[in-house]
Formats: C-alpha cells, structure tokens, sequence
C-alpha cells in the first residue's frame, strides 16, 4: 500500500522543485556573473595595484578605505582579491572547458566504438583516477614549472576522467537507439553519427559535467596556488593568497584569510548548485552519477 | 570463485599501479632534463653550467636508458632501497618510515569523522521525510562539498583561538610520546577533512536509505509487527550499509587528495607535506614514490572495500 501510495508523492515533489528551480537559479546565476564581471573588469577600473606595499598601512582590519583590510606589507586585500580572481578564472575557466571538451570526446569515442579503443581509454583513466586529481595536477607542475598554460593543463588532465566516465555512460545508452542504428544504415559515418545523432543527445550530461568541472577546475587551482604549487608570489591568486604571511597572521589579522577563502567558496557553491539543477532539469538520475 | 575475482581484480590493479609509476617515471625524464632542473632551480633565468649538469646526469644515472631506469627503479622498490633525496640525500625510506603512519592516520581518522556527521544527517532526513529535512540536507551537502579544506582549516583555528583562546600545539608529536597532545594536534585536521568529506557520504546514506525503505521486506518487518527502531537497526541500516561502504572506499582518491590538503594546513609531517615540498623542489624520485604510494593505497582500499562488502552482503560474492 505504500508504495502505491509513494509514488505519486515523489512525482509531485519533483514538480514542485521544478517550479522552484527560477529563482534560486536566477540568484545563483546573478551572483556567477556579478563575479565573473568583476573578476574581468574590476582589475582595469581600480586604481590601486595588488603588489604596491605601504609600510604605513600594515595588517589594518577592513575599513572605508580597505573593504577587506590590508596585508602584512600593507597591500590592499580587496585590490588582490580582485587580481587573483581575474587570475583564478582565466586558469580554471579554460582548463574546466578544454578538460570536459577532451573527456567528453574521449568518453564519446569510448562509448560509441566499444571494443579495443574502449578498453585502452577505461585503463587510461583507471590510471588517472588511482592518483588523487590535486597529485596529478601537482606532478604535470612539478614537469613543467607552473606557468598559466601549464597550470592550464594540468588542471584539464586531473577532470578528464571525471568526463570520459560520464560521456561513456551517456553514449552507450543513446549510441543503441534506433536512430543510430538508423544512420548507420543509411550509410552515415562514424564521426557524422556521432557527432550529429549521439552527442547531440547528450547535451544534458555534458551540461551539468560542464558547470560541474568548472567548479572542480577552481578547486583545484585554488589547490595547487595554496600549496605553492600555483599561481606564484607576489602575483596575486585566490589559492595562495592563502598561504606563506597569511598562515603566520591569519590569528592576528583574520580578514587576510577570510575574504580570499569566502570568494573561492562562493564561486564553487555557485556551479555546484547550478550544475545540480541542471541535473534535475535534464534527468534526476544523474545526480547519484556525478556527485561520487 | 570470489577469491579468484579478487585475486584478479588486484593483479590488475597492481598493473594499473605499476603503469601509472611507469607514465609518472618516463613524464619527468622526456618532458624535461632532471639534472638540468636540479643544477638550475626552478627559476627562469639562471645561467647552466653544462658540466655540472653531465657530472649531476652521471651521477643520479640519468645518462642510462629509459627502460633499465624503470627497472632498477622497480629493483630497488623489491630490495627496500628505495633511493635518495635529490634534495636533501637522505634515504627516502627513513623519511617514509616516519611519514606514512601520520598520513595513515590522519586519512582513517578523518573518513571515520565524515561517518560521525553523516550518519546521523542521513539517516535522520532519510527516516523523516520531508521538505524540512530534505532542505537542511541540501544545504549541509552544498556547503561541505564548495568549502575547500584548507580555508575551513584556517577559519577552525581562527574559531577555536577566538571562543577558547586555545590553539593546538605546533607540529605532531607521535601517539607513543605524549598521546594527550597528538590528540590536541590531530583533532582540529581530522575534523576539518571529516566535514568536508562528510558531503558526498551523507547524500549516499540519505539515498541507499530510501532505497531500502523501499524493499517489500521492510514491509513485512513492519507487518509483523517489529517495533520502528528494530526495523531501522536490524534490516535497513544493515543493507543499506554494504553500499555504503563500497562507496566510502572507492573515494579513497578523493580522501588522500584532501589529506595532501589539511597536512599543509596544519603543517603536519605527513606523506603529503613531504610530496607538497618535493614538488615545489623538484626533487624527482621522492615524487615518484608518492605517486606509487597513494596508487597503491587506492588499489589496497578498494580490494579491501570488495572484501569487506562481501561480507556484509553475501550476494555481492557470486559476481565472481
């Protein structure tokens, strides 16, 4: 009797979180541009430069003049946050595209072709995923020496197999339909079929693995800046701002860390709550998927 | 039939492993010249001196091929030598040997603290139902996945020093010497990651709940008329934990990446302040290592998790 009883309820329940779904999306999606805006803009339209030091203005909490306080040198925190945002996004924004663009043709490849390319792509990422992704993206630095594009892609390398694993999934399941099968008879291609039938009919999970990925690829530059493994001093970056005079004054002076910190979180709530939704919208089922 | 799933599954994994170190061994040789690195620092414009870069090549047998590299490589992994520090000389074994159980430690400690805040949360919205419980749960797994590691670190210390005028004594004394203070210092690190890997646990028990909820033999459990609790305690807590264990071990990737994380936080002398260090000086073979350690922690975990599931759901055995 319950269960008869339960279905209906969870099928009402969804309706409803669908019909809630405008306005928190639209809050989360305001705040997500408001912060990429100001991480593009703010640095050319502030004045004060984010390593000018002034010995005069050491460690003084937030004020008028400094929304969120000054440093052990007496530079602006708001002035680096608003650099080191700029340089968080320009890493991981290109390294969250091309990593999904690449796990996902991968995953597509994988999916479609089965057999020995598929069998090679699973060991490839089996190996990737034995390595935590912040150990894999430390060793590409640690070859490479930590320019942007390296960190660029290292940040890519540690999310494709997040990528490859969820295409795969989705392109098994649409590459046996008959639509396919109907191309495929009709002469078509492999790359046409699947770029014109499969991918195409995939577009919800590469939606939520996208918005999801760029919340991973923030966590994981911020990572690897906060381990110095990063973004280097003096250049500013929301990871390392973290580190070296801030965890020696953090006790004293707390808006050193706090500020940096709360952006990162925010940023990563936000695509994470966005990449949800998503999920809800195209298919509930995938949440389970995408959030191991 | 089990044993030979299992036995396969490992040697595969140990494959997976090996290949890895093998990826991870030949990156740093042809994407750059070790000796090279290591005379000139990490910085850009600092002038080589090409013989002393030979002489550095020579003497870390760099000048080798690649393949008798890895093997001797691999030897000296079966001998127990496990070579030097290109940094410091030290033998890394002695280093490990001090290192390994504070990362074990810390890792255990901070997956049994993520059951402590998500059990209780999971159950708890998955027994009562509703849009109440179902919002705090939201909320809780939004927050512990966005916040990273190290900042909630930051903020917990901040916390405790403003609340308590307390703040944990530096570095970590090991258990035997002065157990009351590696208490003090372990707390804080183990709690912090314990949260944030709480997030991803609390979904999962909320989910395999409901899930079995579902099941007609919590039905006839009910029917019969078992009191709430027994029904709870006795068959769904005891099916639903085989997943979630499974779970909890296969994110063992996830668990040492933050481990990396709150050990430089709290700057304590872990496997991964060793690797964090390492990398930043490029002191290659001490890389490699930690590459196959955490591997093989991964593959180990996992083995480990099989095993145990098996034991609590007798089904998952005949996938042999």
């Amino acid at each position: 009797m319950a269960e008869a009883v339960a279905a209906p309820i969870t099928h009402t329940r969804t309706r409803l979180t669908h019909r809630r779904i405008p306005w928190i999306g639209l809050i989360v999606s305001l705040a997500l541009t408001l912060i990429v805006l100001t991480g593009i803009i703010g640095p050319s339209i502030n004045p004060r430069s984010p390593t000018a030091t002034n010995a005069a203005a050491r460690l003084e909490p937030p004020s008028a003049a400094y929304p969120f306080g000054t440093d052990e040198l007496g530079r602006d925190i708001f002035t680096r946050a608003l650099y080191g945002l700029r340089t968080t996004l320009l890493i991981a924004v290109p390294g969250g595209l091309a990593g999904t663009i690449i796990g996902t043709l991968l995953g597509l490849i994988g999916g479609y072709r089965r057999g020995l390319v598929d069998f090679l792509l699973q060991r490839g990422v089996e190996i990737i995923t034995a390595i935590p992704s912040l150990v894999v993206a430390s060793v590409v630095v640690a070859v490479l020496g930590p320019g942007r594009i390296q960190l660029i892609g290292a940040v890519a390398l540690s999310l494709i197999p997040v990528g490859v694993r969820v295409m795969r999934a989705a392109a098994l399941r649409v590459s046996e339909s008959l639509f396919c099968e109907a191309a495929r008879a009709l002469g078509a291609s492999h790359w046409r079929i699947m770029l014109r039938h499969v991918l195409p009919n995939c577009l919800g999970p590469v939606a939520v693995l996208f918005s999801l990925n760029l919340g991973a690829a923030i966590f994981v530059e911020t990572g690897l800046s906060f381990l110095g493994l990063g973004v280097q001093p003096p250049n500013p970056s929301l990871g390392n701002m973290l580190t070296g005079a801030a965890s020696l004054y953090f006790t004293r002076a707390p808006w050193m860390v706090i500020f940096p910190g709360l952006i990162v979180t925010i940023l990563i709530l936000c695509f994470n709550i966005l990449g949800d939704m998503l999920a809800d919208y195209f298919d509930p089922r995938l949440r389970s998927q995408t959030n191991a | 039939m089990f044993v030979q799933y299992l036995v396969r599954r490992a040697i595969g994994g140990f494959l997976v492993v090996l290949i890895a170190t093998f990826v991870v061994f030949a990156f740093i040789r042809l994407a750059g010249d070790p000796a090279a690195l290591i005379v000139g620092g990490t910085g850009e414009n600092i002038t080589i001196n090409p013989a002393r870069v030979e002489q550095v090549r020579q003497e870390l047998g760099l000048d080798r091929p690649l393949i008798v590299q890895f093997f001797d490589f691999l030897g000296g992994l079966v001998t127990g030598g496990l070579g030097n520090s290109y940094v410091t000389g030290r033998p890394i074994a002695d280093e490990l040997r001090v290192r390994l159980p504070v990362t074990i430690e810390i890792a255990f400690l901070s997956e049994f603290m993520a059951w402590v805040f998500a059990l209780p949360l999971g159950l708890f919205s998955a027994l009562r139902r509703g849009r109440f419980t179902e919002g705090i749960t939201r909320v809780f797994f939004f927050i512990a996945s966005a916040v990273p590691a190290y900042w909630l670190g930051l903020l917990v210390l901040i916390a405790v020093l403003l609340v308590f005028g307390w703040r944990p004594p530096l570095g970590l004394v090991p258990p035997t010497q002065n157990p009351w203070t590696h208490l003090q210092q372990i707390i804080l690190p183990i709690v912090v990651l314990g949260f944030v890997l709480a997030a991803g646990l609390v979904r999962f028990i909320r989910n395999a709940v409901l899930e079995v909820l579902q099941e007609p033999f919590v039905q006839v459990a009910r029917a019969k008329g078992l009191a709430e609790s027994t029904v709870v305690l006795r068959h769904v807590l005891r099916n639903a934990f085989a997943p979630t264990i499974a779970f909890s071990g296969l994110r063992v990737g996830y668990l040492l990446g933050g481990v990396v994380i709150v050990e430089t936080t709290f700057n304590l002398p872990g496997l991964g302040l060793f690797f964090v260090d390492a990398v930043s000086r490029r002191d290659f073979p001490v890389i490699q290592i930690a590459v196959l350690i955490l591997g093989s922690a991964f593959v180990i975990i996992n083995l480990l998790t099989d095993i145990v599931t098996s034991f609590l759901d007798p089904r998952l055995r005949e996938r042999g």
